[in-house]
């Protein structure tokens, strides 16, 4: 009981301090820095007796009594009413090239104004920020960005698109959702980069406002997930399914992790299951692992490892296959299927020539799916 | 001879097995100073509760017997260390947080510790109660230990080979001590386990870095040096932390070209660590560049010789590359060279080791040996979407002590935080920066326009510098070094657990606190003390109070020392053996006393105070480097003398050998805990000694005000 006391003591404490902290910072931001959360009332979620709630965004379906939060730590039950509490609350807005997220058949060559919320409803070993999706969103400096603001802020920025990216955009579901619809509005395209960890009625209705979606398959294995991300591998293979019949464009990266995820038999399942469950027309990105967060003096990936995924996912029939993270090699760059020629040509970031017209290869007039324009 | 020896021994074994556990710590987990910290503090609890315990139970009455015991444990306990990520579900590779270094560092301190700390009381039983003989035995052994570990390990190549030599050789001498048939067979079987487990050394590694491929191990005085393979990516460790991976061009790119690339033209270079692993070959890139590389451990090159491949031994042999074997701060502070771009490759600022390099004194020694214009860059890990509070305040300190020398403080955004200094105007106007590399015709993977253009967005640079000047920084000085606590701070908030904010909370208690209250504490507890009026407490709390001093006086000395002169490596066994050889001849020194009294006591209390501020006096001053051996000396015979006497008033009413022993070491354990890890960082050296002084100040008085007791027969 006391060892408990001392802990909130010491959590309360630097809850206090960071929130001067934090007020202290917000006039020199470039967002202003506040230190309020949000109090939106969530969707998805089911009331029960009690004031406990049940909620229905992703896999985990929370069930929450009075002052409790989900598994994200965003979403809070406040007397039987859920609220969201990062709603226009970003904390990280950036403007990044399309191809850093990585969507190579989502107009190339262009600018994505990309913005976070805290939070995440996985926990993954290997996250690259770590420093706002795995804490409270109390922790995190964050600044006032209402939806009608992003669109703006990306307009301004003169980005074609508004990426939802760096912690998990589920768990500040409202505030894509809203920001996308604004969006749209001024003409500007949305895309989401998520661990597709999500329940499908939400997806179903987000997929009606964005354009692109790329899903982080983090493994093919369960035991992966269950040990490695702390979720579950069904709930992303569904979502994966749902995008695919969809109209939005969508793109699969697999992040490979030297000794944890390179296994080759794994890959050639999961291709296997993506030809026949999804088409071959679906870009699946190898990328190379960097040390990052609690794996952080794990070897990056062999460029080798990546080579040989890559050629086992080209056997198995997908015809749109990359390796990120490794510039100036030669699968960047995108080929047609059918004539085989470079139809865009890509080092790192930057996309050295296109031979495409209107959506077709510049050689054979191959149709390549995606969005160009 | 063989009545004296197993004294020695103790002594002997205590320390080497300290430095041996110390080593393997710092191996396999954060070696840090919170965490260096731990493990010596519970070091020091242990044996002290052994000494005590053992001073008032007799659980063990045979010194060869329970000596053999330790010998058989420990094996295990340097195994347990090593397969700790099994224990905890590791992975290799996976960073290890606070919790599991406290329930190790507990358990196992309390496997070796607490029956080398009744081995002590054993052996003063075994001399009739001569516990100021023991005292001075087992401080000779302990001379010896440091010297003695550092031969084997240079020799050895391997800690476990050495572990397995001391462990041997004490266990055949000490049962030749004891002459008892009974114990060869266990001595035997002692030596037949130690040779067991020197084989298993490489084959455990193995199992710990599996499924990677471990190549080569080396343990040198410096740490363990691993290469580590998964397939053709080649990575050398150092204490379980990559020093480098090949190929990783974004590293190298980085670490150069930013730099690099506000004066191509410039000639002389100085690479302070991390040459391998492509950052020579990225110099070399730059036709007039000459590179003074300076490297601390020949060992790194060595390795990097023999396994990185053609291209990089190419680039070590290059004429244009003088490499040097040094400490690169010595050499900064020895050489006359004027450079134009100085490059810090080094690993962030997570120890004082380190942080030397990133500190305003240091900072000044580069700005003395930088031209007009010329440039110091350094890179530390940081994120590029987003800089939280913790981060934030350890880069604002960095920035803070860098922007206190130079006129131009630049940094560059990203997963690694690029920082530059120079007197002259820098850019990072990702166009100007494109163009030169163009017009240089660069060959770079990572760096190129429109990763540049990302990198370098007003947004993004906006948002940094924001964040670096508008928290409250700290000047990060050798004498305060606070750096490396702001980087344990951060580090720690990659747990979870209550051990996540620890730090985070010294961090905001205002420094008077942080000293004065348990100052005020201490002087609360003198007072109830005083009301008992027991003997006891006046003979013995002296002990506490140097067990306190002389642990904070030697880590603050440490610190002082390695930022004045730098290879502390070379230095550290040779101060830690002037210190032992004090308490030696302290504790030699006071047998000579006929009939010690309080008023003994109070004089070497009283000599305490003397030095400590004699030491306060010289800390802001460059003086000679004997000096600080003469200050642990004396602070040897000191606390040798203060043993022995306070010991032998004690003993006179009871024979309970333990007790002065534990006290002193409890009061060590306190010391070690907080002092490196964060009194030094946030309060500096001075007041650190400041409290110390005004501690034996309060000593001094609650002896000198002591009722009249009347002491029994010497």
């Amino acid at each position: 009981m006391k060892r408990r006391r001392f802990c909130e003591t010491l959590a309360g404490t630097g809850l206090l301090l960071g929130t001067g902290a934090v007020g202290a910072l917000g006039r020199v931001m470039a967002f202003e820095e506040t230190a309020n959360l949000s109090h939106a009332e969530a969707r998805y979620y089911k009331k029960h007796p009690d004031r406990e709630i049940e909620c229905l965004l992703c896999p985990r379906l929370c069930k929450l009594g009075d002052k409790e939060r989900g598994y994200c730590g965003v979403r809070q039950n406040d007397g039987g009413t859920y609220y969201t509490l990062v709603y226009g609350k970003a904390c990280s807005a950036n403007v990044d090239p399309i191809e850093k997220k990585p969507f190579f058949h989502f107009l190339p060559g262009t600018e994505a104004f990309s913005i976070a919320a805290a939070g995440c409803n996985v926990n993954c070993k290997f996250c690259q920020n770590w420093q706002i999706s795995q804490v409270r969103p109390e922790q995190v400096p964050h600044f006032d960005l209402p939806p009608v603001e992003v669109a703006a802020a990306a307009q301004r920025n003169k980005c074609r698109s508004i990426a939802y990216t760096y912690t998990e955009p589920t768990v500040f579901f409202e505030y894509m959702y809203d920001s996308a619809v604004e969006a749209r509005k001024k003409g500007l395209k949305n895309c989401v980069v998520t661990a597709g960890h999500i329940q499908p009625e939400p997806l179903l209705d987000l997929l009606e406002v964005v354009d692109a979606v790329k899903i982080d398959l983090k493994s093919f294995r369960q035991d992966f997930y269950k040990e490695y991300v702390r979720g579950e591998l069904q709930p992303v293979l569904d979502s994966i399914r749902i995008v695919s019949q969809s109209k939005v464009w969508l793109e699969i990266v697999y992040l490979v992790i030297p000794t944890l995820n390179d296994d080759e038999k794994d890959i050639r399942s999961m291709c296997r299951w993506m030809a026949k469950e999804i088409g071959r027309d679906i870009p699946l990105h190898f990328t190379r692992f960097h040390p990052m967060y609690l794996v952080k003096n794990l070897p990056p990936t062999p460029i080798s490892t990546l080579e040989s995924l890559h050629d086992i996912a080209i056997g198995e029939g997908i015809h749109y296959v990359y390796v990120g993270n490794v510039p100036g090699h030669g699968a960047e760059n995108t080929f047609c299927p059918r004539c085989g020629k470079v139809v865009i040509e890509r080092f790192g970031m930057q996309v050295k020539a296109v031979a495409m017209n209107e959506g077709t290869c510049g050689f054979c007039q191959s149709p390549i799916p995606g969005i160009w324009a | 001879m063989r009545r004296n020896l197993p004294a020695f021994l103790l002594g002997f074994l205590a320390t080497s097995f300290q430095i041996l556990l110390l080593r393997e710590f710092s191996a396999y987990f954060s070696g840090n100073e919170l965490t260096l910290g731990i493990i010596l503090a519970s070091w020091l609890l242990w044996v002290g509760l052994g000494s005590l315990t053992a001073g008032k139970i007799k659980l063990f009455t045979n010194q060869a017997s329970l000596c053999l015991l330790v010998i058989f444990l420990f094996p295990f306990a340097l195994l347990t260390v090593r397969f700790s990520r099994f224990l905890f579900h590791l992975l290799p590779g996976e960073i290890v947080g606070l919790s599991p270094v406290i329930i190790m560092a507990f358990g196992l301190c309390l496997l070796i510790g607490f029956p080398l700390g009744a081995l002590f009381v054993i052996n003063v039983d075994r001399q009739a109660g001569n516990i100021s003989r023991v005292y001075i035995l087992e401080s000779l052994g302990a001379v010896g230990a440091g010297p003695a570990v550092s031969l084997l390990v240079t020799l050895s190549s391997s800690s476990w080979a050495t572990a397995a030599v001391i462990a041997g050789t004490t266990a055949l001498l000490s049962c030749w001590a004891e002459n008892k048939k009974s114990l060869r067979l266990w001595t035997l079987g002692a030596i037949i386990l130690l040779a067991g487990f020197w084989l298993v050394d490489r084959p455990s590694q193995v199992a710990f870095w599996n499924p990677l491929e471990l190549l080569t191990t080396r343990d040198t005085r410096y740490g363990r040096l691993q290469v580590i393979r998964a397939k053709e990516q080649l990575s050398l460790y150092s204490n379980n932390s990559p020093l480098y991976s090949l190929p990783d061009p974004a590293a190298a790119e980085e670490s150069v070209h930013f730099a690099m690339l506000q004066n191509p033209e410039a000639r002389r270079i100085l690479l302070l660590g991390g040459g391998p692993g492509g950052t020579l070959g990225e110099l070399l890139k730059y036709r007039s560049a000459e590179i003074d590389y300076v490297e601390l451990d020949p060992e790194i090159i060595d390795l990097s010789r023999s396994f990185l491949g053609e291209e990089e031994r190419h680039y070590l042999d290059d004429a244009r590359v003088r490499i040097i074997f040094q400490d690169g701060r010595t050499f900064l502070q020895e050489t006359k060279e004027k450079y134009q771009v100085i490059l810090l490759n080094l690993p962030e600022p997570s120890t004082a080791q380190i942080n030397r390099f990133y500190t305003f004194e240091f900072f000044r020694l580069a700005q003395h040996h930088l031209g007009s214009g010329g440039i110091l860059s350094f890179p530390v890990p940081s994120s590029e979407t987003v800089i939280g509070r913790e981060l934030q305040q350890f880069l604002s300190s960095l920035h803070y002590t860098l922007s206190r020398v130079f006129a131009q403080v630049r940094v560059v955004p990203g997963d690694r935080n690029i920082f530059l200094a120079s007197s002259a105007p820098l850019t990072l106007d990702p166009q100007e920066l494109s163009d030169r590399m163009a017009s240089l015709a660069l060959p770079t993977r990572h760096l190129g326009p429109r990763s540049l253009q990302s990198r370098l967005h007003a947004l993004r640079i906006r948002y940094l510098e924001d964040k670096l000047s508008s928290a409250s920084p700290r000047l990060n000085l050798d004498r305060a070094p606070v750096s490396f606590f702001l980087n344990a701070s951060l580090w720690s908030t990659q747990f979870r657990g209550p051990g996540a904010g620890v730090l985070r909370f010294f961090s905001q208690v205002p420094v008077s606190w942080l000293l004065g209250l348990p100052l005020l504490l201490f002087l609360a507890l003198l007072l109830v003390l005083r009301a008992k009026k027991r003997e006891s407490i006046f003979s013995l709390l002296p002990l506490a109070i140097m067990g306190l001093t002389t642990i904070v006086a030697e880590i603050v000395l440490l610190i002082w020392f390695q930022a004045l002169y730098g290879f502390l490596y070379g230095r550290i066994a040779l101060l830690l053996s002037t210190f032992m050889l004090g308490l030696f001849l302290g504790s030699l020194l006071s047998t000579r006393i006929n009939r010690p009294t309080y008023g003994w006591l109070a004089a070497v209390q009283a000599g305490f105070l003397l030095l400590l501020v004699l030491f306060r006096l010289a800390i802001p001053a460059r003086l000679p480097e004997v000096l600080p051996f003469i200050i642990l000396l004396v602070l040897g015979i000191l606390g040798g003398s203060l043993f022995a006497v306070s010991n032998r008033i004690y003993l006179r009413a009871r024979a309970d050998y333990g007790r002065g022993y534990g006290l002193d070491l409890i009061g060590s354990f306190v010391g070690a805990l907080v002092t490196s890890s964060i009194l030094i960082p946030l309060a500096g050296l001075s007041r650190v000694i400041d409290s110390i002084i005004l501690l034996n100040v309060m000593g001094l008085i609650f002896l000198l005000t002591r009722p009249r007791f009347r002491l029994g027969p010497n």
